[in-house]
């Protein structure tokens, strides 16, 4: 019976973490869906994003969800930024040279962070820090369970704003054809903007997030870059949902061999599973194709 | 005959000039003795970098200011290794076959320490540096390399047990978990952490190792709390000393201590941590409120406008040990220099009475400190106390 209880306790911490996951994997996921480059500077955004809500948390003394409030405009714009400075001008070169555009971009990021902000190590302050309730017998991390409450709302406003908004629609559209879509009178160009757009704000959500739970610094996007694609690519390139069931998949699988098989493990099963998908199943758990987000 | 004569006078008067402008001291004090380092001023050792070079330029003022050594003044030469090991080496190498320098001192970090130090050992150059720790610069037989941070990765919990020993019985723990993230230092904190358990008699029963980037440690700490670890003891640096804090409070573990090691003595700890830190107990070679370096601390803290940390004590007190040494020895003969320093002890800032094995490594002198209500205490040795241990959950 305690075994069971510690099984069901891991699960729930489990979960907690793949919603945090799958809020950072999402934004990389419908890049690729839609604009069909890999976005591998996602990661170092996200880094951005936990920054910006340590400067606003440190100067107004606003908690890191509340933050959201302004760093999410602000990654908006940088998204876009990165689009219009990266991705645009390289349209029509071989996909290498965005992916070597991106690497660029992580590398000046990364240094412009640590200019910036030191490459010091840092933790933001939250009131909830420590807390956590119980229910059921169960214990819930506090901050665990507002991330988790918030990666839900942000992942599930996105699903809606893509079925139920003409905008969305409109991406939709481009991810499924992107030269049907043109014809039929969707200014591609735009799409992409938003896009982007879209994903440099969720990477603010999953930067504030991944900040109040864990300490930070420049150069731990590497560590995250590992994950989120794992997530991806179990997801499926390209499919948003498929990314939001493979984050729990992952999170879950990350907290059971840490604890049955020993911490060091964890990461490990992330990497065993992105290994095993890849061979056995390369187009993902929800990938069919030409059938995306 | 008087040729030959001539040629003795001319040899003798030439001799004679030579030892003059030799020995002439006005000469020589315009010569002023180099000593060459590198600091990572750029790349990810930038941060803590700063303080070696902070302290070192310091101590050059102070020795100038107080009439150089042997009567010259002091010149210090420090080239940016860009944090990285292969351009430090070749630094090394252009410090003391290309620029000459007399003295070398040490840089930071022990992934820059150690291949360092085959490049002064091969010169035979005294390397005093506060910045290497990892276990196997000692075991590399160097002979001119000395440490200044005084304490092996292994003993930082050796104030920890000797406090555990004026504890009465009913009150120690009873048993204890260990875990440590996958650092060369941290895993050498826990097999520190775990022999000193086994010789006081609490069985580890939990031992566990996590990645240096755990993202999380609810597994690990949830079998901690599960096992009835009343002692939980780790091998950290600042990312999980903060992940195991906040961890242990959700989880609603209690145990009667907790002893972290690097991390604890940052600000930020208390700082980002709040009510969160109170009682976590952390180890370090030096801190700021240390009474015998109080005078200096002030010093740096007027001139940096921050306070000073353990890299610029032990970046400082290797200076100083050098300085001492020059001026007990009237050399800059690098092997008396290092005779001198291995049989002698000395008194720095960040250490009384430090003296060095034939490893190079140095006596024992660390502090354990404890976040109590948003202040960051020693508590112990007793010496340097500046409040009594408290348990984290009585």
């Amino acid at each position: 019976m305690k075994s069971f209880f510690i099984f069901a306790q891991l699960l729930i911490n489990g979960v907690l973490l793949g919603g945090v996951y799958a809020v950072m994997a999402s934004g990389l996921s419908l890049i690729f869906g839609v604009v069909r480059v890999l976005q591998i500077s996602h990661s170092v955004l996200i880094i951005l994003g936990c920054y910006f809500s340590y400067s606003v948390n440190r100067t107004l003394s606003l908690d890191p969800i509340l933050s959201l409030l302004i760093t999410m405009p602000v990654m908006f714009f940088i998204g876009i930024a990165v689009y219009r400075l990266v991705v645009a001008p390289l349209k029509d070169a071989p996909p290498v040279a965005a992916l070597l555009a991106f690497f660029g971009l992580i590398l000046a990021l990364e240094n412009t962070i640590g200019l910036i902000w030191t490459t010091n190590y840092n933790a933001i302050h939250s009131v909830y820090q420590g807390k956590s309730f119980l229910l059921s017998g169960f214990v819930f991390s506090l901050p665990k369970t507002i991330a988790f409450g918030m990666a839900c709302l942000v992942i599930f406003t996105l699903l809606i704003f893509l079925r139920n908004t003409e905008t969305g629609r409109a991406i939709r559209a481009v991810s499924q054809d992107r030269d049907t879509a043109q014809i039929l009178g969707v200014d591609v160009d735009r799409i992409f903007v938003i896009v982007f757009g879209i994903s440099a704000t969720l990477a603010a959500v999953g930067g504030s997030l991944m900040g109040m739970i864990y300490s930070f610094y420049p150069s731990l996007h590497w560590s995250w870059l590992g994950v989120v694609f794992s997530v991806v690519i179990l997801g499926g390139l390209g499919q948003v949902g498929g990314a939001i069931i493979a984050a729990l998949i992952i999170g879950v699988a990350e907290i059971l061999a840490a604890y049955y098989i020993g911490a060091a493990w964890g990461p490990f099963v992330a990497f065993a599973i992105l290994i095993i998908t890849l061979v056995h199943r390369p187009q993902g758990l929800l990938g069919t194709k030409g059938q995306r987000i | 005959m008087e040729r030959r004569t001539l040629k003795v006078l001319m040899s003798i008067v030439f001799i004679c000039l030579f030892s003059l402008f030799l020995l002439n001291p006005m000469l020589q004090a315009a010569e002023p003795i180099k000593i060459g380092c590198t600091i990572s001023q750029s790349g990810k050792y930038a941060d803590s970098g700063s303080y070696y070079k902070e302290a070192y330029l310091m101590w050059q003022d102070d020795v100038n200011a107080s009439g150089g050594l042997l009567g010259r003044p002091v010149k210090l030469i420090i080239h940016d290794d860009e944090s990285s090991a292969d351009k430090a080496v070749g630094l090394y190498e252009r410090l003391i076959s290309g620029d000459k320098v007399d003295l070398i001192l040490g840089p930071y970090t022990s992934t820059i320490v150690y291949p360092v130090a085959r490049i002064t050992e091969k010169y035979k150059m005294v390397m005093l540096q506060g910045g290497g720790t990892a276990g196997k610069i000692f075991k590399a037989g160097f002979e001119y390399m000395f440490l200044t941070l005084p304490g092996f990765s292994e003993q930082h919990s050796i104030g920890f047990f000797e406090y555990l020993k004026t504890v009465s019985q009913d009150k120690r723990p009873s048993k204890a978990a260990v875990i440590y993230g996958d650092k060369s230092a941290s895993i050498a904190n826990a097999a520190g952490h775990k022999a000193r358990c086994e010789q006081y008699g609490i069985p580890v029963v939990v031992d566990e190792k996590y990645p240096a980037d755990a993202a999380d440690l609810t597994a690990a700490l949830t079998k901690a709390k599960n096992m009835g670890a009343d002692l939980l003891m780790a091998g950290t640096y600042f990312p999980d000393a903060i992940l195991i804090a906040r961890t242990i409070s959700e989880l609603k573990y209690n145990p009667k201590y907790v002893l972290l090691t690097a991390g604890v003595s940052d600000y930020k700890f208390g700082k980002e941590l709040g009510a969160v830190s109170n009682n976590i107990m952390g180890t370090a070679w030096w801190h700021d409120s240390v009474t015998f370096s109080l005078d200096w601390t002030k010093r740096y803290k007027e001139r940096f406008g921050r306070m000073p940390d353990y890299h610029a004590s032990g970046a400082y007190a290797a200076a100083q040990i050098l300085e001492q040494a020059i001026k007990a020895t009237k050399s800059l003969d690098n092997t008396k220099l290092r005779d001198y320093i291995r049989g002698n002890s000395f008194d720095t800032v960040i250490a009384q009475g430090i003296s060095f094995d034939e490893r190079g490594a140095p006596s024992y002198s660390m502090v354990t400190l404890q976040w109590q209500n948003g202040d960051l205490k020693v508590v112990w040795p007793p010496k340097a106390q500046t409040a009594k241990p408290k348990a984290y959950a009585p």
